[in-house]
């Protein structure tokens, strides 16, 4: 047997074991995995643990990613698949572990359905940009977010299997790694063609929040079988409606009836007024809910618009303005920009062999490079100007600069 | 009608008006947060695309890495310098020589000099940059170096004095 991902491989030894090796940058052992019996038999045992190298007991099998290729399965197989994986990872994370890594790779499924978790004796640095893109399909937000790994975002990566199991096809597509990550922090997410998935269990599992997703993966796997059964039942009867057979007179019946004057208020007046405190008493604490809400909402939008501030996503236009009585000579000047394939890109003036740029008094000037391959895009800028024997070094992100115009009157 | 009847009924229309009154101040305290919660929601899915879409736009960018000059020149040195980094909670920073009183770094011959800023006993940049423009200056020449942290890639450095 030899798999290979962007993570590990594994080779079968000649004592008919199973050797993994690790292939990416930010993984070790986890310290004394040698000496871990698991409690269950999910879980692989490690039999000798070398640098990046470990070895685990011999289980013939094919990694799930390979059996999904081949067909979804079965909604009862797949549960039962499913618990099987799920007592695996919740046994995990009972030792205290986070897996970090979880994905289609980690499990390997023998031809009588057995399950085992191979890689679990692995730890993992958050990922780099590059690894994050080949964990594109199940990293959870907070992972996309740089955070470290939770139980709760392996619980999501299980989420994600689970739908690879029942449908044959991972949850969050998208045409590049890319448009992935953007559909799984926007949670966009399909319900399977024919919408037989059990939206529930999904929905929370896919939660934004860690804290909103299920207690542990087993919890998961259960409410996805109970809903599946509940939409197979066919559905309940109505419960038959108790015949009416009793006289009834409601108070305002009674108020149409009897003219309303001093002596209805007396009698009836406490109750109105009772019913509207009773409302405004509910109303209040509704808008203080509401109020709460706000709050945690404003919060989130500071929080998200913080986050958007650094968006470097497109190319400015390089142009200066000198609104000073006096002539200002750019001397130097470096950009890194876009280019057409997605890449940061440099130009600098002298590599152009450009003389540098004198910007008139009271006027604005586009700079790019006469000869040269610059149109003037911008992201990063760093300009050496001179004006009237001073010199100042204007570095920056363009996205800062206001009015997209860099002003060099006063710098 | 007796008296008793008519004092009571006032006291419970007065209280009846005090409940109506407060109702109604609570329902339009409500409605109008419901409107602004509204809006709020709309902001934030706004604010949650827009920080998505600058999440993977910057996972475009280079990675950190240290800034080393490798000087193949005679020796001169870094007069000035600009360097755009990561920082640990996944804004961008710069460090300008310039700001720092115009701070410069010498440049043995044919040494290679990791570049970094401390200010008395605190390092205030660590040489790390994903995006750096420097100025190598020997006499009266000086040499513009700019490039991204890609070409830093595995312990490389930027080559100065290297036509």
């Amino acid at each position: 047997m030899q798999l290979r991902d962007a993570f590990l491989t594994i080779e079968s030894t000649t004592e008919g074991r199973n050797a993994l090796r690790l292939t990416a940058m930010g993984g070790t052992v986890r310290p004394g995995a040698a000496q871990i019996l698991p409690s269950c038999q999910e879980l692989s045992t490690v039999m000798q643990a070398d640098g990046p190298v470990i070895v685990v007991e011999g289980f013939a099998g094919e990694s799930l990613a390979e059996m999904a290729r081949r067909a979804p399965l079965r909604s009862s197989q797949a549960i039962a698949l499913l618990r099987s994986m799920a007592t695996a990872v919740d046994e995990l994370h009972r030792m205290g572990f986070v897996h970090g890594r979880l994905r289609a790779e980690s499990f390997l499924v023998d031809a009588q359905q057995r399950v085992r978790l191979v890689d679990w004796a692995f730890q993992w640095q958050p990922p780099t940009p590059e690894q994050l893109k080949q964990l594109a399909h199940t990293a959870a937000p907070e992972i996309i977010f740089g955070e470290a790994a939770l139980a709760a975002s392996d619980q999501f990566a299980f989420g994600a299997l689970a739908h690879l199991l029942l449908t044959g096809h991972l949850p969050f597509g998208g045409a590049s790694a890319s448009e992935t990550l953007l559909a799984t922090l926007s949670g966009h997410w399909s319900l399977g063609e024919a919408g037989e998935l059990p939206g529930d269990a999904f929905s929370r599992v896919f939660s934004h929040e860690p804290a909103q997703r299920f207690n542990s993966c087993t919890a998961f796997v259960d409410a996805m079988d109970r809903e599946m059964a509940e939409a197979a039942a066919p559905l309940a009867a109505p419960a038959p409606v108790a015949a009416y057979s009793g006289t009834y007179s409601a108070p305002v019946a009674a108020a149409a009836v009897e003219p309303a004057g001093p002596g209805w208020w007396a009698r009836n007046g406490l109750l109105v007024a009772g019913v509207c405190a009773a409302l405004a008493f509910a109303l209040g604490i509704a808008s203080w809910f509401v109020q709460r809400q706000l709050a945690e909402v404003q919060a989130t939008v500071g929080e998200s618009m913080k986050t958007a501030k650094w968006s470097l996503a497109d190319n400015g236009r390089m142009k200066v303005c000198n609104n000073s009585q006096h002539p200002v000579i750019i001397r130097d000047l470096a950009v890194g920009y876009w280019d057409a394939n997605r890449k940061l890109t440099v130009f600098e003036s002298s590599r152009a062999q450009h003389g540098g740029w004198t910007v008139e008094p009271e006027s604005e000037q586009s700079l790019s490079s006469l000869a040269g391959p610059w149109n003037g895009s911008v992201v990063f800028y760093y300009l050496h100007v001179e004006q009237q024997s001073k010199e100042y070094l204007l570095s920056g992100t363009w996205q800062t600069v206001p009015k997209g115009c860099l002003s060099i009157a006063s710098p | 009608m007796s008296r008793d009847t008519g004092l009571s009924a006032a006291v419970v229309s007065l209280l009846a008006v005090l409940a109506v009154a407060a109702m109604l101040v609570s329902g339009w305290r409500f409605v109008s947060l419901n409107a602004k919660l509204s809006e709020a929601r709309q902001a934030q899915s706004e604010a949650e695309s827009l920080s998505s879409r600058a999440i993977v736009d910057r996972m475009s960018l280079p990675a950190n890495r240290p800034l080393q000059i490798c000087n193949h020149g005679g020796e001169g040195k870094v007069s000035a310098l600009a360097a755009f980094y990561w920082t640990q909670d996944g804004t961008i920073e710069q460090f300008n020589s310039a700001q720092e009183g115009w701070f410069t770094w010498p440049l043995p011959a044919g040494k290679t000099v990791p570049m970094q800023w401390t200010d008395g006993s605190r390092r205030l940049w660590d040489g790390s940059a994903i995006f750096y423009a420097v100025e190598v200056q020997r006499g009266n020449a000086t040499q513009l170096i700019a490039g991204t942290s890609a070409n830093l890639d595995g312990g490389g450095c930027a080559a100065a004095g290297k036509e």
